[in-house]
């Protein structure tokens, strides 16, 4: 057992949760629990009263799956209900793309947006905050982003 | 029949105008910022002391408008009971009645508190802000959800979430500032209510409420209300469970009422997306007497956003909001 989560661990991409690259990213910080507030859309508005827009990949993508068990505990499709009863209240759920691409074109053409890529599909577009690895959220970049693998 | 018909109309009006396709090229205007959405149910009952009936229980519009501001709106309009099949046996309209259920402006003061306006759900109940058929399990509403404090409110609320631990915990303070008035003989009459409600939400989500508010009617008096709600999952099995105490001015019993619901996914004997549902209630308000339901039911959810709930009812006493019987609905969002 021991050895297959290592094995599970080795081969989880690490995850840069990313802001716009001209952002001023001091005026964005933010700790790891209330990364989850922003994805379970119960904060909205970052500190300067901008609206926050968070991006995820489609329910089905392996990124999407890893971010949503180590940040929200669930997985999308445990998150129906919770999905349904925001809507009641006029709340959507993050903005859905199918692709890395996508996120960061999002991220980087859209005010107040936050998304999450594989750490090694970064560019100049985007500014990374946060970063998923082993399973934790940590807000300090790591040694490696495994991308040579 | 008039109203129904004007609903009916400007509901397509504002859908076509509201969801016009929107080509690259054009500039972005105001009318992007609306989202409208909704939800229905229809049903049977076959109640065990009257005749059977069966109605569109309601058409509901969810419309928010929200631009890059820190202002939002949003408003819900229901159409009640616009098509009813009952005594006469022939469908009617009569028992349409359109209401404005919330409508309310949401203003952000800073990331970890807003301050709302307008006409909201109390937020003193589980099941008072998750009310909609296609969100709940049942097609009865838990009689101590109801028939215990007002169901909504017209006036301030001041909300938020902030971080605790690994979950949210969430505040409301809220204050009725205007009386409802469109009084409807039916339902229970209340003024000068506020309270406040924190809840948070981890692995179970956990409530507490507390409001002070002056009933009318038969039971009038000064109230104060003790709320306590629960909801977790065990094994896929999910259960919720809440209880309300009340007050009077002389902190003598003003009322009570509890329920707990089980809804267990049936997949392990071969039915996908069914779940048994069984909820027993206990409730009791001063000159009426107390009355215990019992319920027992199955749900498949058909999608997502589609229920077909099937229940049997049983229980003491008359109440005119929980008949006894069997009732089968459906309900979707839209």
């Amino acid at each position: 057992m021991a050895s297959f989560n290592a094995f599970a661990n080795e081969r989880q991409p690490v995850i840069a949760v990313v802001v716009d690259g001209k952002e001023n990213v001091a005026e964005l910080k933010f700790t790891s629990n209330e990364l989850r507030l922003f994805y379970w859309r119960k904060q909205l508005f970052w500190p300067m009263g901008r609206r926050i827009k968070p991006v995820n990949l489609t329910a089905e993508h392996s990124l999407r799956l890893q971010f949503s068990q180590i940040v929200l505990g669930s997985t999308p499709k445990k998150q129906i209900d919770y999905w349904n009863g925001l809507y009641f209240d006029g709340i959507s759920p993050p903005y859905s793309v199918n692709s890395e691409e996508a996120v960061l074109r999002y991220v980087s053409q859209t005010d107040g947006a936050i998304g999450y890529l594989n750490a090694c599909k970064i560019d100049h577009r985007v500014k990374p905050l946060a970063w998923i690895i082993n399973n934790q959220i940590s807000m300090s970049e790591p040694a490696t982003n495994n991308c040579d693998k | 029949m008039r109203i129904c018909s004007i609903f009916i109309i400007s509901s397509l009006a504002l859908s076509i105008g509201l969801c016009k396709p929107v080509f690259a090229e054009e500039i972005p205007n105001w009318r992007e910022n609306f989202k409208l959405g909704g939800f229905s149910s229809a049903g049977i009952t076959i109640n065990r002391d009257e005749s059977p009936e069966a109605a569109i229980n309601e058409v509901s519009l969810l419309l928010t408008w929200a631009n890059d501001s820190r202002l939002s709106f949003f408003s819900e309009l229901e159409l009640e009971r616009p098509l009813s099949w009952g005594d006469d046996e022939e469908f009617s309209r009569k028992e349409g009645r359109l209401d404005l259920e919330r409508f309310y402006f949401d203003y952000n003061i800073s990331e970890k508190m807003n301050f709302r306006a307008g006409r909201f759900l109390t937020p003193n109940s589980r099941w008072n802000l998750l009310r909609a058929p296609p969100l709940v399990w049942t097609s009865s509403r838990p009689l101590a959800t109801s028939r215990l404090f007002p169901t909504r409110t017209d006036g301030l609320m001041v909300h938020g979430a902030v971080p605790f631990k690994n979950s949210a915990f969430e505040y409301r303070l809220f204050a009725e500032l205007l009386e409802d008035q469109e009084q409807d003989n039916n339902e229970l009459q209340f003024e000068r209510v506020r309270g406040a409600r924190f809840s948070l939400k981890s692995d179970s989500d956990i409530g507490i409420s507390l409001v002070s508010f002056t009933e009318k009617g038969v039971n009038e008096g000064n109230y104060r209300m003790l709320g306590l709600d629960y909801l977790t999952h065990f094994k896929e099995i999910e259960v919720s469970a809440e209880g309300f105490q009340r007050f009077d001015t002389d902190n003598k019993d003003g009322g009570s009422g509890a329920y707990v619901q089980t809804a267990v996914p049936l997949s392990s004997v071969g039915f996908q997306d069914w779940y048994w549902i069984t909820r027993l209630e206990t409730f009791q308000r001063p000159n009426e007497g107390s009355f215990e339901r019992w319920l027992l039911g199955a749900t498949w959810r058909i999608k997502p956003t589609q229920l077909l709930k099937l229940e049997f009812i049983g229980g003491s006493g008359d109440q005119p909001e929980s008949p006894r019987g069997f009732t089968a609905s459906f309900a979707l969002f839209f």
